[in-house]
């Protein structure tokens, strides 16, 4: 008798632990948010805050950006999409490896509760994507100033230069080795121009991957050629432009 | 497993707050009347126009999968009802974002057929085709589309390999558009192209530009479809590669059945009689200029057939008599004509022109028949190539 007493308080226990029945939307969608099983693909290492803060005044240095009051905008991507659910399915196929939230999928609908409970203002205008079609050398700049930005940015991915230590996933190269073992030094086709095309472009353009891309909002010109130098401290070529 | 657990819920159950789904796209006001949807291939939208009083510009729709990248979108066609539109994502587009690792765009990758909402222009079903898709067209009941495809890599491997002919053939793709399966994808000739369905729609001609033919395609069974002949555009037929004709549009009578025939190289319009088989000899009528994709009136009675090549024309041709008469198409309104797009009333047409492919955007140019005179243009986007009706989702 003592025995099954005993037994039932453990499984009490548990159940109060899991807190049974139903959880709230904004809960789950708040998770998801920072989890990478907001994808349905296992290899994906990425979550929605990998790419995007959801704070009113950002300060990470990320390729998304932020989703406070996202729910509120008109558009997305630089306008080239109308709905929330289409541009977050983008995210989810482009990045993540993941199939695409059908509108009633419950995981995505939580998501959306949680970034409707991030939206406090009745509107939010569209943001700007300026996408550097053709590729350019990027004058460096400033190497010190650089490492602060690679830290904030490219190393939340990639980890630490040379080593990668610290990377989201071996499947995130080790910069700048990867692109000098890949590409050599070649102005036109080598590390350099690589590393800048993958920075602006990402996986798109012919290029391949899950890596999102930097538009000249998230890093500009002067930022990305501060990171070059930096770079250049680790081998990275220096640019060829007089 | 207690983290799923907690991760979960036991139960796996969300409660959802009232207003929880997320937003639709909203049906835009402009979609209670009457407009037409324009392809712009350079800048990746559809334009939606007006031309009632006159030509304005309603919005301007971006379609495609990759929203940073341009893809093409390149001809459509709208359901009789105007209930949904689809459109060839082509995936050729020259000169689009280049790095060390090339362009995208290059024709190298499928195209696939898009079907969007017709009120709203938001995505509702893709299918992959082959790369370079060239023109679309549908059945009378909307249920079936038609792709060609304007592969010039084929030929160009063709030539290279001096492999089997059939090697050059780019295919014939048809498209169930309720369930947007492919039913088929069917290799029938060198770059096909223009495409038209006969009354009964058990036959299909396709123009095949660079090897100065059209096709006669049974398309009785759309999962089997079978070329049953191949007729050279005129007595003269260029080899693969190097066409004299380049046969590019064509139109079927609704009078008669007749295919007729746009030639881009010759600057002709040539006319294939399905009674006997053949192309008519007798029925050659030069317009002078590349000729573009052309329309008839209800009765077949007139054939208007746009031309670019230094001054834009569109050339009226009396059926019977072959007689033709010419008007000019002012440049400011329109450069490099495409296509011409007869409206519901039967007495007014639109001109959809390209533009020049770089800073000058296209447009569309409304036409007042019975007068064959110019009643307004308006600018749309970049390489603008086909327009389809919609009706107002009110009558719907």
């Amino acid at each position: 008798m003592f025995r099954r007493v005993e037994s039932f308080a453990a499984i009490l226990a548990v159940v109060a632990l899991c807190d049974c029945g139903p959880r709230a939307a904004l809960d789950v969608g708040r998770d998801l948010f920072s989890s990478t099983s907001v994808s349905s693909a296992p290899p994906n290492r990425f979550t929605c805050a990998t790419c995007h803060e959801i704070v009113s005044n950002p300060t990470k240095l990320r390729p998304g950006y932020t989703l406070f009051d996202a729910a509120v905008r008109p558009s997305y991507w630089g306008a080239t999409i109308e709905t929330l659910l289409e541009a977050t399915n983008e995210c989810l196929v482009q990045f993540m490896r993941s199939k695409p939230f059908d509108a009633s999928d419950e995981n995505g609908r939580a998501l959306f509760v949680y970034l409707q409970s991030e939206a406090p203002d009745p509107s939010s205008p569209a943001l700007p994507l300026t996408v550097v079609q053709n590729i350019v050398d990027v004058p460096s700049g400033d190497a010190t100033a650089g490492e602060s930005l690679f830290r904030n940015s490219c190393g939340v991915c990639h980890g630490d230069p040379h080593t990668g230590a610290g990377r989201i996933s071996t499947e995130a190269s080790i910069v700048p080795d990867a692109s000098l073992q890949s590409f050599g030094s070649d102005p036109v086709k080598g590390a350099r121009p690589v590393v800048i095309e993958k920075v602006q472009h990402g996986k798109f353009f012919n290029i391949s991957g899950t890596m999102p891309l930097f538009s000249l909002e998230a890093l500009s010109d002067v930022q990305l050629g501060d990171i070059l130098a930096y770079l250049e401290g680790f081998g990275l070529p220096p640019s060829a432009s007089p | 497993m207690l983290g799923v657990l907690l991760f979960s819920g036991c139960g796996a159950d969300i409660k959802f707050p009232v207003l929880s789904e997320w937003p639709t796209a909203a049906i835009p006001d402009y979609a209670h009347s009457a407009r037409y949807a324009i392809t712009d291939n350079l800048s990746d939208t559809l334009s939606v126009v007006s031309t009632d009083p006159a030509p304005v510009v309603y919005g301007t729709v971006p379609v495609g999968d990759i929203p940073v990248e341009l893809e093409g979108p390149h001809h459509l066609a709208s359901a009789p009802d105007g209930s949904f539109v689809v459109f060839n994502l082509s995936n050729y587009v020259p000169g689009t974002g280049s790095g060390p690792h090339g362009s995208h765009g290059t024709g190298t990758v499928p195209g696939s057929l898009v079907r969007l909402d017709g009120a709203t222009l938001q995505e509702q079903g893709e299918t992959l085709v082959d790369r370079s898709p060239g023109d679309v067209i549908l059945s009378k009941d909307g249920q079936t589309a038609f792709v060609t495809h304007y592969d010039l890599l084929k030929v160009q491997s063709q030539m290279l390999t001096g492999g089997a002919a059939e090697t050059a053939y780019s295919s014939l793709a048809i498209i169930d558009t309720e369930s947007m399966r492919r039913l088929s994808l069917q290799p029938i000739c060198p770059t096909s192209h223009g495409e038209g369905l006969s009354a009964d729609e058990k036959t299909l001609y396709v123009t095949c530009s660079l090897s100065d033919q059209i096709v006669v395609v049974d398309v009785t069974d759309h999962n089997r479809p079978n070329v049953t002949s191949r007729v050279a555009v005129g007595p003269m037929p260029g080899p693969l590669g190097t066409p004299n004709y380049w046969p590019y549009a064509l139109t079927v009578s609704p009078k008669d059945g007749s295919v007729w025939v746009s030639d881009n190289k010759s600057g002709d319009v040539r006319v294939y009689d399905p009674t006997t088989g053949q192309m008519d000899p007798a029925r050659v009528i030069f317009v002078g200029g590349v000729a573009m994709f052309g329309a008839f009136t209800a009765d077949g009675g007139t054939y208007y057939v746009p031309h670019q090549g230094g001054n834009d024309l569109v050339t009226a041709i009396d059926t019977q008599t072959l007689t033709t008469r010419d008007l000019a198409l002012p440049s400011t309104a329109c450069l490099n004509a495409h296509a011409l797009v007869m409206m519901p009333d039967g007495v007014q047409a639109l001109v959809v022109c390209e533009g020049d492919h770089m800073t000058r955007p296209g447009s569309m140019v409304t036409l007042q028949l019975p007068s064959f005179s110019i009643s307004g243009f308006v600018n749309v986007g970049m390489f603008a190539d086909g327009a389809a009706y919609l009706p107002p989702i009110s009558s719907n």
